[in-house]
């Protein structure tokens, strides 16, 4: 028997359509919520970069975590908030985590390449919590462009890292989510920003928003999320909070992101072995530690196919390869990144 | 069979938009993926840079007419700090390798104070058996001189048993002798009797 839907016209709640527009009244008016981060401590600064401790609330493990965020970002969506936060919550879980913010910079860091920020600024703040957790050996967590840059420093340091996790991390830049027809072009040459990166210097916050922005093309999702669940306290303060993270970028050294779009986007240097840093050959296979890859199912940024090849890259005899069911920011966001770790961290930290 | 549903018109604008945005990225991306753009964002890119570096060109021009900093000066300046930390650092790091090697010297040298004072132990332990050994051995000593004196002892009475064993000899020929003497008296008393008998 066929079964018969009859609609009903919906019966309005005032309640909750107080709660949806008196938050929306909010968002729109009022300044936007500060983010209170984890208890923790600066342990080094290097120029604008700064390496943040947070101690574990009940110490478990030996090993410590070190999380490197993307370069393109600010690194506080990883502690947005008190209940989300994936530092907060690896802490819970018992684990010291040490957290490099690569600041925004200036002017005077121009000609920051990513030489400099790998082995002046990642490997130094490395070398520094190893020395602060009076570790043996450190786990280093990367996330996104922070996910590439951490294997790159992996296979060319002989800092002792035991275990590398690696999320949402582009390291085959043969396809990337711009149209074929860009991918093309910008591999090939024909479209080139060296000028303009030459002539900007720096490249301003604005430019790194508004092609963050371009490539999400016509992203109404969020707001009409907003609209559809503005009665939901909760999601109000996380859309906030993610809407305050988000508009939120950073300035981006000239000659690092020169270095990035011809090495990386153009020539695809890492894939092919290819990539010099500090006159050493980066060379993925060097990569011998434990290694945890995840991707995310709606990752719009960072293809999974960006993330695969790594697996057959490396050297690694314990590899493992995990698929969360999450978005690309969302994933921090929500602070499920933490989770997903945890279980695979877990074996490998030296349970004291 | 029938079932009630109450239409939230939410739902269905959230529905209705996802649809939309899909469809519209979908042709946003279509027409986006065509080379007469591309050629033309290269273009407007190298006319957007040659612009900015004319203008910041000027406005170097224009500062140093006014002798005022402009923001390379002040980022010139920092640069310096930039530099002072990074000689920091590098002191910072040749302090890490003497504290190392310091602690590594020290850990040798507690090892080799370790072993030295085992040896110590060892010594002192072997000292201790051998003076227990030495206070033995002159018990032993004293014992072996009183065993030496006990043989002198037994010597002399060896010697005295000798002497008294002569005696013994001695005596022994002296009782045979007298045994002798007592035959020879009987005999004699014997033939006197006989004598006597025949003279009668």
């Amino acid at each position: 028997m066929a079964a018969i839907t009859k609609c009903k016209l919906p019966v309005t709640n005032l309640e909750t359509e107080r709660d949806r527009w008196r938050n929306l009244y909010k968002v729109l008016n009022e300044p936007k919520p500060e983010i209170v981060p984890s208890p923790r401590q600066a342990v080094w600064k290097k120029n604008k970069s700064v390496l943040w401790y947070y101690p574990a609330q009940e110490k478990k493990y030996d090993i410590p975590l070190f999380l490197v965020y993307s370069l393109l970002n600010k690194p506080y969506i990883l502690d947005i908030s008190e209940k989300n936060s994936v530092v907060g919550n690896l802490t819970k879980q018992g684990y010291d985590v040490y957290m490099y913010d690569w600041g925004s910079p200036g002017l005077e860091d121009k000609d920051i390449s990513l030489d400099n920020y790998l082995l002046d600024y990642l490997e130094m703040a490395i070398r520094v919590a190893l020395r602060h957790a009076k570790a043996p050996e450190i786990s280093l967590v990367g996330y996104c462009i922070g996910g590439t840059l951490s294997a790159m420093l992996a296979s060319i340091t002989d800092l002792p890292i035991k275990n590398l996790v690696l999320a949402a991390v582009p390291i085959d830049y043969s396809n990337f989510i711009l149209p074929d027809k860009w991918v093309k072009a910008i591999q090939s040459g024909s479209l080139s920003l060296d000028q303009m990166i030459d002539a900007y210097e720096v490249i301003p916050s604005e430019f790194l928003y508004a092609t963050f922005l371009a490539l999400q093309g016509f992203n109404i999702g969020p707001n009409v999320n907003l609209v559809t669940r503005g009665h939901d306290h909760t999601y109000v303060d996380k859309w906030r909070r993610m809407d305050k993270w988000t508009k939120d970028a950073v300035t981006f050294s000239g000659s690092a992101f020169k270095q990035m779009l011809n090495d990386l986007y153009k020539d695809n240097k890492l894939v092919k072995g290819e990539m010099v840093i500090g006159g050493k050959k980066v060379d993925l296979s060097n990569i011998k530690c434990s290694l945890l890859v995840i991707t995310s199912t709606r990752d719009e940024l960072v293809l999974e196919s960006q993330s695969l090849p790594v697996m057959d890259l490396v050297s690694s005899e314990d590899k493992t390869y995990q698929l969360e069911e999450a978005g690309h920011v969302s994933i921090c966001l929500t602070g499920q990144f933490a989770f997903a770790v945890a279980p695979w961290l877990e074996t490998r930290s030296n349970l004291n | 069979m029938s079932e009630e549903q109450t239409n939230n018109p939410y739902d269905s604008f959230r529905r209705l938009s996802v649809m939309w945005e899909k469809g519209l990225n979908d042709i946003l991306l279509t027409s986006l993926d065509n080379k007469e753009l591309i050629r033309m964002t290269n273009l407007g890119v190298g006319m957007h840079s040659r612009y900015i570096q004319r203008l910041k060109r000027n406005q170097e021009l224009m500062a140093n007419m006014m002798n005022i900093p402009t923001k390379r000066d002040v980022a010139s300046v920092a640069k310096l700090t930039v530099q002072a930390e990074e000689k920091v650092d590098t002191l910072q790091q040749q302090i890490w390798t003497l504290q190392d090697s310091f602690t590594l010297a020290n850990k040798e040298q507690q090892q080799f104070i370790k072993e030295m004072m085992e040896f110590n132990q060892k010594l002192n332990k072997e000292w201790e058996k051998l003076s227990t050994d030495f206070t033995e051995a002159r018990k032993l000593t004293g014992e072996l001189k009183k065993l030496k004196k006990e043989l002198t002892a037994s010597e002399e009475i060896k010697a005295a048993l000798e002497d008294v064993k002569k005696e013994l000899v001695h005596l022994r020929e002296t009782k045979d002798e007298v045994d002798q003497l007592k035959k020879l008296l009987k005999k004699e008393k014997e033939e006197a009797v006989l004598i006597t008998g025949g003279t009668k």
